[in-house]
């Protein structure tokens, strides 16, 4: 069994001290340069003691204090045991992270302050497992993964975005305690990922007017909440349970939905000219806002940008074409 | 971890005051139903109520907070008291870091081997613990987290070795609390008529001696503890000299005293090492007449025998050059011989009169000498274990009346006869004898082999040992304790259930001899593994070496092993398994790379098959045979059948290619 899931830890337990200084980061770009998968080996994890295993090497100290002015050989042995002990735990917390393999998974757009989800996938190969790895970019909320029976195991991750355009997550920071907590393994791997930040959508300007381009009747298009009765298909979940033909399931015993059309009639542009008076991101917003609005009531709509002009479609690839346009308008 | 808590708590239980064991109880079961859910943590003012009264009560309850069962005891109370204080996983560490030092404390009251086996286990468990803590919630398998934290412990443990055998011991820095309310055991400095007696009646060893050459003689073995030189009126009771008297003792790096010139060594030397349990006392034990020895805070006394500046509380090893031949004080002062001649005036007038009457009718005191033991061995003494008490002039009643009587009977009353008739005389107690180990080369002495003996002084050769119970009970020195009380089934009487009672049945005896052989070894070599072992150790098998050096040798042999740790936690589990089919099927394409028929990366069984299967119409078959038999193997079942056709299959293959 692996699973995975977010565990929040505790702020002070990770590295945040440790700012990362340019020089330092050009360093680790020359070690670990950007890749899709990168696995991970001794050149690319480091380990340090965390704030337990130095608490736990103080009591080693204290032990063979005590079994010098004990003078007594057997809290020796066990002081000696311990420090053993200590050293191989730096070695199997090396060897939790040493081999794994990860590569880089989807990546989900998302809106300006939300989080966006990256997938990453950790491999391991040969019989070796990982236990307790903890993966993400936020150091205070990682993801908890186990890599024992599966040979693979994808793990998703947010990175909160601020601002729209292209969001690069950065390194992003694997690191395990695992088996005694005494040591912190851990590696800074940039697996060259990327994902969109559409602007936030901001409610706001009137419906754009419709633009009918003749008067003849629209494509007829299926849309929920139309009124016009217009045929019947086979149930999927997430119907509302008030399209259900209940005669049909009487009759057939094979539950039906009801469909309603409506005439589509309007062809929207949005246009950035309609918003003036605001400034670049606030229009982006309200633009972003109308095309999901739009989206969902399943009109066709085109967009109009300075330098850029989409024509009205609609669908899913639409919507993220214009979407991608409004990301990266002006965006260097 | 609370199972790791409570073993570890466990052995304390015999020492702890009762309220403490019920403290631990209560929090663990506070603790579980906390778990369960059904009660939640204590507040603040009950934890504060408990912290405060768990200190009073370890101060109260030992009248002291300073010393090693009070600090032990508060160590417990902390341990538990976290319990109901754990939230976080820092507290969870914290538990189990006073979970290590607990066990750590049990090894400064007990070092045998049982106890540190179980030490062991309870280690494995808190490390499991800790393991515990740091795996993920759906990754819970107790029996696997305790099977890692063994593995772990295993792997640490060379390392431990080296830094056990090499890490330099050094003296202690500062003087620290030892266990208090020690009973002190073995011989004492005053002799008084059935004091021995009492202490035979048990069965604790009292140290070993391991000897360099052969074993002397059993009758030569009195292993000579203290000098009782004054017989103390009031009490009855043989004394040590008065401190002072002797001057200064013959001790390393101090000045000479003056007197070593009265020991004479002759014939050959004896050399052993004695490995001495804690008695509490200062006295030392060797066989007269010793060397000066090279042992710090030790003093060779001026009556011959070793003195420890330090109470000896813990185990106390010894190396020692004996020479059983030998000559002391071929000259007394006057002074020494008025000391040495003196009787309390006044008390056991029979004896006196005795005494001169016998000296009387001697030609010299040799004479006298002999003239007293024959005495002892015709006038109807019997050597018992159950001697009748004796009250008021002791020696008087014992020589005219019970005449049954121990060894301190017979050398007491030995030595009072001789001053009484102006001869120089002394008791010496001790051990006498000892439970020959051949296989080990030692002799084990238990409490039950303490004797008491006599030294005359005789004009022109010195002090000599003369030992009044060999004439009654010659057994007694030949052989031991046991035989010579052999009729009066006394010997352990009042000892329960002991190894020691089961001598006459020879399987139990030789189980008996390697436990004890076993336990000589965990003694001298574990425990008693001081900075002067660790030092002839090191002599022995590096030289002599300085201590940088030293340092440089345990810094690579840990790093040494460590590596080999490493490559074994790196390699081992690297390379991929193969399923048996996989192995089979990769072997047959070997086979026909080395027949210039490389596979394709890439290519699949069937087309791989196909392919040199048109390069070579000779083979087809037989390659045919293998593809369909992996196939069928791999994709189809995976039963040991189809494993054995691929199997046969192969090999035909392979006549075919040899053909």
């Amino acid at each position: 069994m692996a699973t995975a899931q977010i565990e929040t830890i505790s702020a002070n337990e990770s590295l945040q001290g440790l700012r990362r200084s340019k020089r330092f980061n050009r360093w680790l770009k020359r070690r670990m340069p950007p890749a899709n998968s990168m696995t991970l080996d001794q050149r690319k994890i480091f380990i340090l003691p965390t704030r337990q295993g130095i608490y736990f090497a103080a009591l080693v100290c204290a032990m063979v204090l005590a079994g010098i002015n004990y003078q007594n050989s057997l809290v020796f042995a066990l002081a000696f045991l311990l420090a053993s002990l200590f050293m191989v735990a730096m070695l199997h917390t090396f060897r939790n992270l040493s081999g794994l393999t990860l590569a880089a998974g989807a990546a989900r757009p998302a809106f300006a302050g939300e989080d966006a989800e990256f997938t990453i996938v950790l491999k391991r190969l040969g019989d070796r497992t990982y236990e307790a790895l903890q993966v993400g970019w936020n150091p205070a909320a990682m993801t908890l993964a186990d890599l024992i029976e599966d040979q693979e195991l994808r793990v998703k991750s947010y990175v909160s975005a601020r601002t729209r355009g292209r969001l690069n997550p950065g390194r992003l920071l694997i690191q395990t305690n695992y088996p005694l907590g005494l040591f912190r393994a851990w590696s800074w791997v940039d697996l060259d990922m990327m994902t969109l930040v559409y602007p936030r959508p901001v409610p706001g300007g009137e419906m754009p007017s419709a633009m009918s381009t003749s008067d003849e009747e629209g494509e007829l298009v299926l849309r929920d909440g139309a009124e016009d009765f217009y045929g019947l298909r086979e149930y999927q979940p997430g119907d509302p349970i008030r399209h259900i033909a209940w005669k049909a399931y009487a009759r057939n015993e094979v539950l039906m939905t009801k469909q309603f059309a409506a005439y589509a009639d309007r062809r929207v542009w949005l246009d950035w000219e309609q918003f003036s008076g605001l400034d670049r991101e606030a229009r982006l917003s309200r633009l972003c806002f109308w095309v999901l609005q739009l989206n969902s009531s399943n009109d066709e709509y085109g967009l109009r940008l300075p330098g850029v002009e989409i024509d009205p479609s609609r669908g899913e690839a639409h919507r993220d074409a214009v979407l991608k346009t409004l990301a990266l308008f002006e965006v260097k | 971890m609370l199972a790791a808590q409570a073993l570890v708590i466990l052995p304390h239980i015999a020492r702890l005051p009762i309220w403490l064991t019920l403290l631990c109880l209560g929090c663990g079961f506070w603790r579980i139903m906390v778990f369960r859910g059904r009660w939640s943590f204590p507040g603040k003012w009950i934890k504060t109520l408990f912290v405060v009264g768990g200190f009073l009560g370890v101060g109260f309850g030992y009248g002291t907070l300073l010393g090693l069962e009070p600090w032990v005891g508060i160590l417990i109370v902390a341990f538990v008291l976290k319990l109901l204080e754990m939230h976080q996983k820092r507290d969870a560490y914290t538990v189990i870091v006073l979970g290590y030092f607990v066990a750590l404390t049990e090894f400064l009251f007990e070092q045998s081997i049982p106890y540190t086996l179980y030490m062991f286990l309870c280690v494995t468990l808190i490390t499991a613990a800790l393991i515990g803590l740091n795996q993920t919630r759906f990754n819970v398998k107790p029996w696997q987290t305790i099977h890692k934290a063994f593995g772990m412990l295993l792997q640490s443990i060379p390392l431990m070795l080296v830094l056990f055998i090499l890490f330099p011991r050094i003296s202690p820095l500062w003087t620290v609390p030892l266990q208090s309310d020690v009973a002190k055991t073995g011989v004492s400095d005053t002799l008084s008529p059935g004091d021995i007696a009492q202490l035979v009646q048990s069965d604790e060893l009292a140290f070993r001696a391991t000897f360099e050459g052969s074993i002397p003689a059993y009758s030569d073995l009195y292993w000579r503890g203290l000098v009782l030189s004054y017989f103390e009126a009031d009490d009855q009771a043989w004394v040590q000299e008065r401190p002072g008297l002797y001057g200064r003792t013959l001790s390393k790096g101090s000045p000479s005293p003056g007197w070593e010139g009265n020991m004479e060594y002759l014939g050959e030397s004896v050399n052993y090492s004695i490995l001495m349990e804690p008695t509490n006392r200062n006295w030392m034990f060797s066989l007269t007449l010793p060397e000066a020895i090279d042992t710090d805070s030790v003093g060779l006394v001026r009556d011959f025998r070793f003195f420890s500046f330090r109470e000896i509380r813990s185990r106390f090893r010894y190396e020692l050059t004996s020479f059983l031949d030998y000559r002391t004080d071929r000259l007394l002062s006057e002074f020494w011989r008025y000391r040495y001649t003196l009787v309390p005036r006044g008390d056991n007038p029979r004896t006196k009169q005795l005494a001169q009457s016998m000296r009387e009718m001697s030609r010299d005191p040799e004479d006298f000498v002999a003239r007293v033991l024959r005495m002892y061995a015709q006038d109807n003494f019997a050597y018992t274990l159950r001697p009748p008490t004796l009250s008021g002039n002791t020696i008087d009643e014992f020589l005219f009346d019970t005449r049954r009587g121990f060894c301190e009977h017979f050398a007491g009353s030995f030595v009072y006869l001789m001053r009484a008739g102006g001869v120089p005389a002394r008791v010496v107690v001790g051990y006498q004898g000892g439970e020959f180990n051949r296989r080990a080369n030692y002799v084990a002495v238990y409490q039950f082999d303490a004797h008491a003996w006599a030294e005359v002084w005789l004009e022109g050769q010195g002090w000599i040992r003369v030992d009044p119970t060999t004439v009654v009970a010659p057994e007694r020195t030949d052989r031991g304790l046991e035989s010579a009380v052999e009729g009066e089934e006394t010997f352990l009487a009042d000892v329960g259930l002991s190894l020691m009672k089961f001598r006459s049945t020879l399987w139990i005896t030789e189980l008996r001899l390697q436990i004890s052989a076993l336990n000589h070894y965990w003694d001298s070599w574990v425990v008693g593994y001081t900075p002067t072992v660790q030092m002839n150790l090191i002599t022995r098998y590096l030289g002599d070496v300085d201590r940088k050096t030293m340092g440089l040798v345990l810094l690579s042999a840990f790093f040494c092993i460590l590596g080999i740790i490493a490559l074994f936690l790196f390699l081992k589990r690297s390379q991929l398994k193969l399923a048996p089919i996989e192995k089979e099927y990769l072997g047959f394409c070997k086979m026909l790379d080395k027949q210039n028929l490389p596979r394709r990366i890439g290519e699949g069984a069937i087309d791989y098959a196909h392919r040199i299967g048109l390069e070579r119409p000779d083979l087809k078959l037989s390659i045919d045979a293998v593809t369909q038999a992996y196939i069928s193997a791999n994709f189809i079942d995976d039963e040991p059948d189809n494993i054995q056709a691929l199997r046969r299959a192969v090999r035909a293959m392979k006549i075919r290619i040899f053909a």
